[in-house]
Order: C-alpha cells, then sequence, then structure tokens
C-alpha cells in the first residue's frame, strides 16, 4: 500500500519546526495535532509530530471578500491554490535511508538537521512505527494505538526501568488504569521488581474502574507467587483486610525524624518541631517517640531544662505525635513488623502491592511509604555497594521501582530536599531503584526532581502550571504542549521521554479479556513469548500444588 | 489532419493573431471556439475572439434597409445583393501548433500563410488540445482580446468536450487561480463566469 502523501515542506527551521503545505485530496479536517507523520528527504527520513494546523492565503484579498455560501464552486476552486491548509511539523528523529531500525546498525537519532524544501510528507505507516516505537515483545510493551491508526505504540521497558517515571494527568483521566497498565509490562517481562503503595486499594485485586466495571488486579493477573497484596494490621477490632497474603505493622521504633518531618503540614507542625524532635533522638534513640508520649508534664518540663528544648514546643510536638500512635497499625515497639520480609520478598523479586486500605489518608500513607522505603534505600544501597566492592561476584542488586501515589506530597520543594523519596528521585537510579510517581498535581513536585523523572506519561492537564511542570527539562516543549492540550478526557494519554525515542499521542490500549489473555496463564490462556510462558506455567504449577495439598 | 470544407480564409496573419474571412457571410465560428490552419509546417490553433460583419469594400458602411413590414430575415431576401457587398471575418488569438505531430502550448516559429484555409475544430480535436491547459496563460497575457471573456467562454465549450473528465472546470479552474494568484477579483469573475 502507498503511504499517503499529506503535502509539502515549504519552509521552517530546525528550532521552530517545518512547515508544509498540504496537497492533493488532503484537507485540514483530515489532520490532527499530534499525529505522526515522516518526511522523506534526500538523504534522510525524519520522524515527526504535527504540533499546529493552519489556514493560509495567498491573497489577502480573499479573505476580504470570501465566496458565498453558495458559491461552492468557487470554493472549491480556490481550496489548495489560493486558500490552502498548511501543518507545522516539528522533527523528533532523523533516519538515514536504508537504515533498518532497531535490527540494523543504523538508528533514530535526534534530527540535526531539516529535509531540503518540497520534501513530501506522507503519513507515517505501520513500518515507521515499528521502527520508531518497537515491536510489542519482552523488551517493548505496547501501551496502546496512535489516535488515527491501527498500530501498537510500544514503550521500551528496559530504558523505562532505568529512570524515575511520572504518570499524570488531572482526577478521573486514567492514572490508575495507565499505572496499572505499566505495571503490568514491567511485571510481565520480568525487567524490575515492583512496590506499590496502593492508597486507594485498586492494584492488587480485582477493582471496579470508574465506569462501573470489574478490572482484574495484578496478583489476579499474576498470580499470589508472583505477586503478593499485602494491607497494614488494623488489629483485631477494626475491620481486618480480608483480602491481604500478609499484614503488616509500623514500630514507633521505626519512625525517624525525617519520617516526621514529611508529615509537617498533615500533622500541622511547626518549624521547631524538627529541632526538637532531634533532641528527642540524641536523647533516647530508636524510643524517642515512645519516650515522649509516655512523659507527663513534670517530665516535659524536666527534659526541656535538661537537653534545651522548648517546653512549649516539646509538649506540641507531644499532642501532634499522639496522633501517630493512634493509627491502629502503629505499635510501640515492633522487631521485623512483616516489613523486613517484604523486603526480604521483593529482594527475591517478588512484586508488592501494599494496601492501605482504610487507611487511605495522607498521613498513614505518606508515614508508612516513607519508613519502608528508608529502609528499602538502605538495604540497596547496601546491596549495590557489596556488588561493587566485590567487583561483580555478589550479584547486583534487582532493578526495584517503587509506585507512589499523592506524589506531590512527598516531593514538593521542601519534602523533596530531606525526604527518601526526593533522594530516590535525583540519585537512586545508581542503586537500580526508581520511582514511578503518580499525580494529578505536578505542579507541586519540585524541579529538580521533575527534571530528574525519565519517561513522562501524561493524561488530560488544564492548570497551565501543572502543564508547564510536565515538560519542565524538556527540550522544544513549547511544541507539545498544544498537543497535550487537545487530549481526550479519557484513554489518551502522551508519552514522553527516555523510553520512548519521540513523544507520542495514543490511545490506551484496553484493559480487557484479550490483555489478560496476552499476560500469560493467571491472565487467560497462552502466553506471549516462550520463555515468560514456560517460567509462568512453571509457576502456576507449583500454586496449584501447594494448594492441592492444603485442601 | 482534413475536418472537410474551411470555415474560412486568412486575410491577414502574424505570429501572435489569424484574422479570417469567413466563406459565407455570418457562419463565423462562435467566440471561444478553436480554429485550425493546416500550416505546410504542422497546424497552427487560435481561439476565436472577435467577429464581425461589415461592408466588403472598407470606407463603405451599411445604411438601412428595412422599411415597411421588411425586418431581420426578410431584409435578406429583398436584399440578395448584400452576400455580395458584405462579409464576415474574425479574429482568432493563436495558442498553440502542432510541431512533427506533438501539440504545443505557444507561439509557433512562423506564422499561418496568408489565404491559407481556416477550419472549425470539431469537439473532439478540442477535447484533445485542452487535455493540458499552459495556453490559459497565452489568454491572460494577451492584450487585444476581451481576455477574461475569452477564457471563460473557452472553458465553458472545453467542458462540453470533455464530458469523460468531470472535474474538468475545477482544475481549469486551479490553473486560472495559480496564474491570477496576484488578482483575486479578476479570478472569481472568470470564475462565476464558468460557473459550476
Amino acid at each position: 500500500v502507498e503511504p499517503t502523501k499529506l503535502g509539502l515542506v515549504v519552509e521552517g527551521s530546525l528550532v521552530d519546526g517545518l512547515k508544509a503545505r498540504l496537497q492533493g485530496a488532503t484537507t485540514v479536517e483530515d489532520l490532527r495535532v499530534g499525529k505522526f507523520v515522516k518526511i522523506e528527504g534526500e538523504q534522510h527520513d525524519f520522524f515527526c509530530l504535527i504540533t499546529d494546523v493552519q489556514l493560509g492565503a495567498t491573497d489577502q484579498r480573499v479573505l476580504q471578500d470570501p465566496p458565498g455560501p453558495a458559491d461552492d464552486f468557487l470554493r472549491s476552486v480556490l481550496a489548495g491554490t489560493t486558500t490552502f491548509g498548511a501543518m507545522k511539523v516539528q522533527p523528533m528523529l532523523m533516519l538515514p535511508k536504508g537504515g533498518d531500525g532497531l535490527d540494523g546498525k543504523l538508528e533514530p537519532e535526534p534530527p540535526r538537521t531539516v529535509p531540503a524544501h518540497f520534501s513530501s510528507v506522507f503519513e507515517a505507516d505501520e513500518d515507521d512505527f515499528e521502527q520508531v516505537f518497537g515491536k510489542e515483545s519482552e523488551r517493548f510493551f505496547a501501551m496502546g494505538k496512535p489516535l488515527d491508526m491501527e498500530v501498537d505504540v510500544c514503550l521500551d521497558l528496559t530504558r523505562f526501568v532505568q529512570r524515575s517515571n511520572g504518570v499524570f494527568g488531572k482526577s478521573g483521566t486514567g492514572k490508575s488504569f495507565l499505572t496499572r497498565l505499566l505495571l503490568c509490562g514491567v511485571i510481565k517481562s520480568d525487567i524490575a521488581v515492583n512496590l506499590i503503595f496502593d492508597m486507594h486499594s485498586e492494584y492488587g485485586h480485582g477493582s471496579n474502574s470508574e465506569d462501573g466495571r470489574l478490572v482484574k488486579g495484578l496478583q489476579d493477573l499474576f498470580g499470589p507467587l508472583k505477586v503478593s497484596v499485602l494491607g497494614l494490621d488494623a488489629g483485631a477490632d477494626a475491620g481486618r483486610n480480608r483480602r491481604a497474603d500478609r499484614l503488616i505493622t509500623i514500630g514507633l521504633n521505626e519512625i525517624e525524624v525525617e519520617d516526621v518531618a514529611l508529615l509537617q503540614d498533615e500533622l500541622r507542625l511547626n518549624a521547631t518541631a524538627v529541632e526538637t524532635a532531634n533532641l528527642l533522638v540524641d536523647a533516647y534513640r530508636t524510643a524517642w517517640i515512645q519516650k515522649l508520649l509516655d512523659m507527663d508534664s513534670d517530665e516535659l518540663k524536666e527534659f526541656a531544662e535538661r537537653s534545651g528544648a522548648h517546653a512549649g514546643a516539646l509538649a506540641a510536638l507531644k499532642r501532634k505525635l499522639g496522633e501517630i500512635r493512634r493509627l491502629d497499625f502503629v505499635r510501640d515497639q515492633v522487631t521485623g513488623g512483616g516489613v523486613e520480609e517484604m523486603i526480604a520478598q521483593l529482594e527475591r523479586g517478588k512484586h508488592i502491592v501494599l494496601e492501605f486500605g482504610q487507611h487511605s489518608r495522607p498521613l498513614p500513607y505518606m508515614l508508612v511509604a516513607n519508613v519502608i522505603t528508608r529502609r528499602i534505600h538502605r538495604r540497596w544501597s547496601d546491596l549495590a555497594e557489596a556488588h561493587r566492592q566485590s567487583q561483580g561476584q555478589q550479584p547486583a542488586p534487582r532493578p526495584l521501582m517503587i509506585t507512589i501515589e499523592e506524589a506531590h506530597k512527598f516531593l514538593n520543594q521542601r519534602a523533596a530536599a530531606q525526604t527518601i523519596f526526593g533522594t530516590i528521585a535525583r540519585e537512586m537510579r545508581k542503586f537500580q531503584v526508581t520511582l514511578l510517581v503518580v499525580d494529578q498535581r505536578p505542579s507541586g513536585i519540585d524541579d529538580e526532581v521533575l527534571s530528574q523523572i525519565g519517561t513522562r506519561i501524561t493524561c488530560q492537564l488544564n492548570d497551565d502550571r501543572d502543564i508547564e511542570a510536565v515538560f519542565s527539562g524538556v527540550s522544544g516543549a513549547n511544541h507539545l504542549k498544544s498537543v497535550l492540550a487537545t487530549l481526550d478526557s479519557r484513554q489518551q494519554a502522551m508519552i514522553l521521554g527516555h523510553a520512548s525515542r519521540m513523544p507520542v499521542v495514543i490511545r490506551t490500549r484496553p484493559y480487557d479479556q484479550a490483555f489478560y489473555d496476552i499476560l500469560g496463564p493467571w491472565g487467560g490462556r497462552g502466553g506471549n513469548g516462550r520463555v515468560a510462558e514456560s517460567r509462568q506455567v512453571e509457576q502456576a504449577r507449583t500454586y496449584h500444588e501447594i494448594f492441592r495439598q492444603d485442601e | 489532419m482534413d475536418n472537410g470544407e474551411p470555415i474560412g480564409e486568412l486575410i491577414e496573419t502574424s505570429t501572435t493573431e489569424l484574422v479570417a474571412q469567413a466563406c459565407e457571410l455570418g457562419m463565423a465560428p462562435a467566440f471561444g471556439s478553436l480554429v485550425r490552419v493546416g500550416a505546410p509546417n504542422g497546424d497552427i490553433f487560435g481561439l476565436v475572439y472577435a467577429v464581425r460583419t461589415g461592408g466588403v469594400d472598407p470606407g463603405a458602411q451599411a445604411v438601412l434597409r428595412g422599411h415597411g413590414g421588411v425586418r431581420d430575415a426578410a431584409i435578406y431576401r429583398e436584399n440578395p445583393d448584400l452576400n455580395a457587398v458584405l462579409r464576415t471575418s474574425f479574429s482568432a488569438l493563436v495558442v498553440g501548433f502542432c510541431d512533427n505531430g506533438a501539440l504545443r502550448q505557444y507561439l509557433p516559429p512562423h506564422p499561418a500563410p496568408l489565404h491559407w484555409s481556416v477550419y472549425e475544430c470539431p469537439e473532439s480535436q478540442l477535447a484533445e488540445f485542452t487535455h493540458r491547459l499552459d495556453y490559459l496563460r497565452s489568454i491572460l497575457t494577451a492584450s487585444a482580446a476581451p481576455i477574461d471573456e475569452l477564457a471563460a467562454a473557452n472553458l465553458r465549450l472545453a467542458r462540453q468536450a470533455r464530458p469523460f473528465e468531470p472535474t474538468f472546470a475545477l482544475r481549469a479552474g486551479r490553473e486560472l487561480a495559480r496564474l491570477l494568484a496576484d488578482d483575486y477579483g479578476r479570478l472569481s469573475s472568470i470564475l462565476r463566469r464558468i460557473g459550476a
């Protein structure tokens, strides 16, 4: 099939993009902003995005005396001659002609020149998509299809897990859906182990999507041997989380000043709280919260005198930290508490979904996520250090991807400087730990962290500051803003960054039985990719054997 | 190429224009139609842009002949001598020629010889000639003729001659739009004359 020729390049520059005049039967209404097109130059093919569609006229007088509504003939003659459609296209990649793309030696590279005058602009075809985005395989995961074509758009998972990533979009645009899709891809290809802090308990088990459909959770899809769902131990009296495989408790002894500092807003701490807390830690080490909470007013006064703390501040801190003790999964003294076990599982490559169930408020969510992540951070840096010092004798730690929601609470300018998540976002790539931040307010995230985000998958955003934030640190962002602004509010997303060779707008792939089937024996029938399949079948068999014994 | 009887004979010739006298009084080709002169080096084509009828003697001025109930055609019946003293002549703009069998839509190297016969082109020939529309530029740049009217009249005839190309008017219109890119007023007036 001959590719559809859309127009001819008439002017432009590398910096400002090219302008192409529409040709033949192409009308402006055939074009969509964000469409992927190919320009055939003399020595290179250029892969480009349409960033604007324009109307032009060679003679201003036409515009002053336009043909009347009945004057169809005049209008049709003028169309394409005196009045014409044009598109702005931004070159995103160039490929020397005759290159084989992914399989050959020639890879598409960022454009350093532009095609010559009157080069033809074509609609990109299936081969072009494969050349740029890869073909679905262990390494490439199909995220969806472009808006106007039936071709897979894939994400390079190997590159995806190399950096921290972001899923952005206002509420109700399908962030959790996209996140679930991404997690499925990463789990399926076994390219990194996942820890998901699941605020609204929607990833582990099946849940109702916003349109009321029941969608399968990760454990439903990959089986309990591969994905473990953990809950918070709310004690005997509170409604126990029956869906969880195991429950986790957090000890007051495990909470550090840093964790409390993160909760500054949630606990309404004043500026001196951190200093006061540090004095307590100096005196009581890990028991600092417990000691503080157990102090009566005399003891408070006495400690203040002894340590130089402000008595009022100390009393206020005690009052506010009481809220942590009242969380029903928090115990005074915990050793292990399931967290160690959980980290060991992650090390062995088991994916973990930590459901917050009834604790879906920011306070418990941030507290638990920070406490656990801090421990993981320590463990992974140790492993990486051991690997480095043994010069490869010790295995490198498994790549780990931590998914956090409401990320702006962890990664805002103040928190990012002092919490573990800020550290991970900035430098943990070296230790094989990356973040998948899910957020509806990217403008709330620290600029330095945002600039480290590798791949941004963005659903509809309206706020200008949020849009600005998504593109921070992206060159040529101005052209892309117009594309992002036109996204539909459902099931459309723009992929931009490290794991995708060029920005692209997709209709996200349906999360349905056909998709479950692809994921392997747990999702449905058959798998994709022989290695993955045999591994999964083996795991499935073991699982069945265990359960038969149980019965 | 022969199309039967000639419709006129060249009485004045130049590189850009043909002037012929019609063989019969009042029997000139239609305004805008294509005519052909079978010149020795190959046919030369022209578009009829002016037709006039007057006295054979250049100085003679026609006088009133009608009277009583004798009007219009009856006048000719009553005055058979009119056919001898009046003549019809027509002018055509040279728009192309045949060069060893190939049709060229630009001016021929030599003008058509004087007193050569002029033939009216049938529709088939007009259809063949209008396969290309380069000659429209020659029309639009001519100075003598009512050129906008001429272009419109010719394209109306050509459209009739090309029923197999329903988009002919559109193609011709676009060609005109390119040629008149800087004169929208003229363009739209010609297009309105062609109609849809």
